[in-house]
């Protein structure tokens, strides 16, 4: 779930040719350090929200069936020339934001931490951010990244599909 | 593009969509608290509304709108042996001065059996077939009486009404749900999504009653039905369909053992029933002008009942357990919903008649008796005083 949320070649494919390894390492490592600190937080956010998990997650469906359904029809976000050029400042934008802690990793990374703890969280999110940088690092000019973020997109809108499906039917 | 800029407008695009989901599918579940006293003066106060409404012959106030000071014309055997029903659950629950009212309902009842099926239907007088629903909620009432007092006076019309559900219900437990008292025959075809569960618990209560007597064999080929073929068959859509006695119907078999596929069935009753109450429970965070109103009480009741139902079932039976916690927490939570939007004394004292509406359910200034009769079954439910001794 958390792999769809994160959408590796959409990541790969938005870097373009203005990729830097190092800024993406940094960036990757954060998101997944905020994913988990998201998951670790989710049981006082749900509380603070007055929702219980199943509620929680219907509306994570609804998020990620969003985003899904944008990388189906539009295809990868792709960022400005310009994002590359900014050295470090691009880890927080727009290498973090918006193109890593996306609404879906956020509220993925609550649900499944609600739901499954923080170390499914801790791992989901892990290898998501690890093959996105794996990827941008060792092929990152492959044309086939824009349609491979489609059919990530499409397996996305499955995933909120079933993920819906689970909060509707749960006591 | 700066930073700061790019920051600001995800930070922008971030709020707009968590508002429009906290409208919505994000909206908080409110729950109000629930105790087991609240739940019991709630339902008292709804016995207090039916017996405000009851008539001399028996009938009880049917349907009623606040604002014209009127009641509305029709009535319906088969709510009125459910709201009999109810008055003696809650007489079973403790509460004596609850059978009086029932009582003269139950008259009302008697004086409308006949000679049906080789055993005994209950009619509207006059009507030329016998619904299985009315004879099925009247045993259950009867069954209820039984535990209230103790007074067995009545085992041979519960013995008789047992038989006429047994030939609807059928060897493989679908029942037919009219029976032709002129050509003495079950009507072919006609089928209720209501009654066939109210028959099912009926009978499987009658085997309670009396364990030697076959009771059971009707009563597991209804769970079996219900819980392999009847949507399907009977095309229900968004399966399982939430059914209220389909839930009662387990809790009183559970203690005798169910098979897989009725754990099966009560685990989808139990998913279908919690997330009604969820819902409901978010509805005041909605914005009203696309969204349905709130459930009647009635509708509201029955899922609170359904939960009281198979919460004692899990709690029975281990292969449910996992649920035990969930089905307490959505139980409590549409007890709660019940009795905030009962309406207490203060509310029905600027009313015409406030004793016609102290203590009822309403929905648009209007209330059916069946809204008293379905939550304040589901607030007993609540209470845990449902199948169970009275204390």
């Amino acid at each position: 779930m958390l792999l769809v949320a994160v959408n590796p070649p959409a990541v790969v494919a938005a870097l373009g040719d203005g990729r830097r390894r190092r800024e993406l390492a940094l960036a990757a490592g954060l998101a997944a350090a905020v994913a988990t600190a998201t998951a670790g937080l989710s049981g006082p956010v749900l509380d603070a929200l007055d929702v219980t998990a199943p509620t929680f997650r219907v509306a994570t469906a609804v998020v990620l069936g969003v985003a899904g359904v944008r990388w189906l029809a539009l295809g990868p976000w792709v960022l400005p020339g310009d994002a590359s050029q900014q050295g470090w400042r691009s880890v927080i934008a727009p290498l973090l934001v918006p193109l890593l802690v996306t609404p879906q990793l956020i509220a993925v990374s609550t649900s499944v931490g609600a739901d499954r703890g923080v170390a499914t969280v801790v791992l989901g999110a892990g290898v998501a951010m690890v093959l996105a940088w794996v990827a941008a690092v060792a092929c990152p000019r492959r044309p086939g990244w824009a349609v491979a973020s489609r059919f990530v997109g499409l397996l996305a809108v499955v995933v909120a599909l079933a993920l819906a499906v689970d909060g509707v039917r749960s006591v | 593009v700066s930073v700061g800029r790019r920051l600001t407008l995800t930070a922008v695009v971030w709020v707009v969509g968590l508002g429009g989901l906290r409208l919505s599918f994000l909206a908080p579940e409110v729950c109000p608290p629930f105790d087991e006293g609240r739940a019991l003066g709630a339902a008292a106060s709804a016995a207090a509304w039916i017996e405000a409404g009851q008539e001399q012959d028996g009938r009880y106030l049917y349907e009623y709108d606040r604002d014209a000071n009127e009641a509305r014309p029709g009535y319906n055997i088969v709510r009125h042996a459910g709201v009999t029903m109810s008055l003696y659950q809650l007489a079973a629950a403790g509460a004596d001065d609850a059978l009086a009212a029932a009582d003269a309902g139950l008259e009302l009842m008697l004086d409308g059996l006949v000679s049906a099926g080789g055993g005994l239907a209950l009619i509207d007088p006059g009507a030329p077939t016998a619904r299985l629903g009315a004879s099925a909620l009247m045993a259950a009432a009867l069954e209820d009486r039984r535990d209230a007092t103790g007074d067995r006076r009545y085992d041979d019309e519960l013995r008789a009404l047992g038989r006429f559900l047994a030939v609807l219900v059928g060897p493989d437990g679908r029942a037919l749900s009219s029976y032709d008292l002129t050509l003495d025959a079950p009507t072919p075809g006609e089928r209720s999504r209501y009654a066939t569960g109210e028959a099912g618990w009926a009978l499987a209560r009658l085997h309670s009653l009396f364990p030697d007597e076959g009771w059971d064999t009707p009563a597991r080929a209804v769970a079996d039905y219900l819980a392999t073929e009847r949507d399907a068959a009977e095309g229900l859509d968004f399966r399982p369909w939430p059914d209220q006695w389909a839930a009662y119907l387990l809790a009183e078999l559970g203690p005798s053992h169910l098979d897989a596929e009725h754990i099966t069935y009560a685990r989808a009753l139990a998913e279908r029933f919690g997330m009604l109450v969820r819902v409901e429970s978010q509805k005041d965070g909605w914005p009203v002008a696309f969204v349905d109103p709130r459930a009647r009480g009635a509708g509201l009741g029955v899922w609170v009942e359904a939960l009281g139902s198979l919460e004692r079932l899990a709690a029975i039976d281990d292969r449910l357990a996992d649920l035990r916690s969930a089905l307490a927490a959505r139980l409590a939570c549409g007890a709660g919903l019940l009795v905030e939007r009962q309406v207490e004394d203060a509310g029905a004292r600027v009313f015409a008649a406030p004793e016609l509406v102290r203590g009822a359910w309403f929905r648009e200034g209007v209330t059916r008796m069946d809204d008293q009769q379905h939550a304040l079954s589901g607030l007993l439910a609540a209470a845990g005083r449902i199948g169970v001794e009275a204390p």
